[in-house]
């Protein structure tokens, strides 16, 4: 039986500052990460000290610099927030981790209390700068001028599945499944063949198969090994090639069909892997075609469609969630949906306008360009193609949608905004953000895997947290009900 | 080999107390799917048609209301760092 797959999203946001042309995005992006539940009176630190991100799953390690920020910075640079998230500045970017999650309706929740925990903070920093001046901040993946910021999706995996294994499935899956998880984009970048319009946002930016970088030379398979938790039971597969998605729809699709991918491929459940003849070349051809026909040709010889490609690997989840009556609950569901979806790619991608990212946005451009007589060159369209990122919902044209009945949603704006400040009670995350709501003034510094908690005399105590689905609501609550101070938490941890 | 540029806040980690968390596994929670049905009955399609033609008229007026000014200028410095 495969483990419970621990999940989290990880999104770096675009930024803007109108009216002021010359803004500086690191300073702004400081600015941001210090406007949430401003509290001067917190010491809390990002312990670098956990962190390996140089170490490659094909069994070796990167011999480079990683730079630690001396201590000031790394309290101005990182937050620690009470749902168990970290929110920080990334190079030039704000960026959101989720906590960890244990299902695919939790990531879900937990990405777009990120979305509203960034619009808490502007409203913050916005007071902060001069009159006429307005932060503004998308979820978009591009600048469609050749720079592209990651969206990052992580999994938990049994260390025991061979890596390459891993790939060769991977390889096809990553490739074709933008066709429901894509966020659209006007034109093309980085010397790709112009088009008016494609399905990904980030598809032209990949440039290998595999690889550890993430800001040149993209890799269509990631092969950081970080698993910030226990090493010789997991791995963290990190894939770097989704697009940010603002359709609830869309991300619990993205998300939900790559864990049953992975759950089916530690099971041993899929058959032999497909191989494409030149997936990064595919990847693009994939991106640049909306009808969602075009055949890709396979190393056998044969060729295949991104559509025959997802159905070989929806047919074996059919399969799978019928065989296995006791997988998970949300799978069921995730198999319905995407079965749906692909027939509808088949039949008419443009069925899927309430439904999935790139098609939402095609479909609401291509009704203006009619009405108003424009064409895809309209700046009103490039313009379109960026606010429908916007995270402000008076101005975010998804959000427009959603308030139309336009937008299948997922979720209930309750259950947002108590994700902004609970924690998943289900995983480690608990522990964490239990922990700073309780003894925050106690705590010295966090990572994924441990707790330091500063006692004002002797050593700081930290506490690891190398099984993921420990630390749960039900593991230790009784524990935190019983310790009334931090002394008293670790020395019960200890005894 | 990995090598880590002045850590400011290595000397404090020295001296720390690693304990591991005891405590048994528990399951994961059970979440619900909410799916949506606003499904009209088409008894009259063209009048459906032309509720759905309002309903995208609105729309993009709606969308010309909050379209950010000086699309062209805007567009063009949205300027970014590459991230990640």
């Amino acid at each position: 039986m495969a483990f419970p797959k621990i999940i989290g999203s990880e999104t770096e946001f675009g930024l803007t500052v109108q009216n002021d042309r010359d803004f500086d995005s690191i300073a702004t992006s400081l600015l941001l990460v210090n406007s949430y539940n401003a509290d001067p009176s917190l010491r809390l630190l990002w312990d670098y000290d956990q962190e390996e991100p140089l170490v490659d799953a094909r069994g070796y390690e990167h011999d480079e610099t990683c730079e630690v920020p001396d201590q000031q910075d790394n309290m101005a640079l990182n937050k620690i927030l009470n749902n168990g998230a970290r929110f920080y500045v990334d190079h030039a970017h704000p960026e959101y981790s989720t906590p960890e999650c244990s299902n695919v309706l939790d990531l879900l929740r937990y990405e777009k209390a990120g979305e509203r925990i960034l619009n808490r903070s502007c409203a913050g920093a916005n007071q902060l700068i001069p009159n006429g001046h307005t932060i503004i901040i998308y979820k978009n993946n591009s600048d469609r001028k050749g720079s592209s910021y990651g969206y990052h999706e992580n999994y938990l995996l049994d260390r025991r599945t061979p890596f390459q294994l891993l790939a060769e499935h991977l390889m096809p899956f990553l490739v074709t499944r933008q066709i429901y998880s894509g966020a659209g984009k006007v034109g093309s970048e980085n010397g790709a063949d112009p088009v008016p319009y494609q399905i990904s946002q980030r598809a032209d930016f990949f440039e290998t198969e595999m690889g550890l970088d993430t800001m040149v030379k993209r890799p269509i398979i990631n092969t950081r090994d970080e698993p910030h938790a226990n090493r010789d039971r997991y791995r963290r597969l990190h894939v770097i090639i989704g697009d940010a998605n603002m359709s609830e729809y869309t991300t619990y699709l993205k998300v939900g069909t790559m864990l049953l991918v992975l759950e089916m491929i530690e099971e041993g459940f899929l058959p032999a892997p497909l191989a494409l003849r030149n997936p990064v070349r595919a990847l693009r051809d994939v991106s640049h075609d909306l009808t969602c026909k075009l055949s890709l040709p396979m190393r056998n010889g044969t060729k295949m469609t991104a559509i025959d490609i997802q159905r070989c690997f929806w047919e074996a989840a059919q399969r799978y969630v019928e065989t296995h009556v006791d997988c998970h609950p949300t799978y069921p569901g995730v198999v319905r949906e995407w079965g749906q979806v692909l027939d509808c790619l088949a039949a008419d991608p443009m069925d899927l306008h309430r439904e999935i990212d790139w098609v939402m946005k095609m479909h609401l451009m291509r009704n203006y360009i009619d009405r108003r007589g424009s064409d895809w060159d309209d700046p009103r369209v490039a313009m379109m193609d960026l606010q429908y990122h916007d995270i402000r919902p008076e101005k975010s044209l998804y959000a427009i949608l959603e308030r139309n009945g336009a937008a299948r949603r997922m979720l209930s704006e309750a259950e947002i905004v108590h994700a902004m400040d609970e924690p998943p009670e289900d995983t480690r995350a608990y522990f964490r953000g239990q922990c700073l709501k309780k003894f925050k003034h106690q705590i010295f510094g966090v990572n994924w895997d441990s707790i330091s908690f500063n006692l004002g005399d002797g050593p700081i105590k930290r506490i690891m947290m190398e099984e993921p689905l420990r630390g749960t609501k039900s593991h230790v609550q009784q524990l935190l009900e019983r310790s009334k101070t931090a002394a008293e938490l670790v020395e019960n941890i200890v005894m | 080999m990995i090598v880590k540029q002045a850590p400011g806040v290595t000397d404090r980690w020295h001296g720390i107390v690693t304990c591991a968390e005891g405590g048994q596994q528990h399951g994961t929670r059970r979440s619900e799917t909410q799916t949506d049905s606003t499904t009209t009955p088409a008894t009259d399609l063209s009048e459906k048609g032309d509720k759905l033609k309002d309903e995208l008229d609105a729309l993009i007026d709606e969308i010309d209301e909050v379209l950010e000014e000086n699309a062209e200028e805007f567009v063009k410095n949205y300027v970014q760092r590459g991230g990640e």
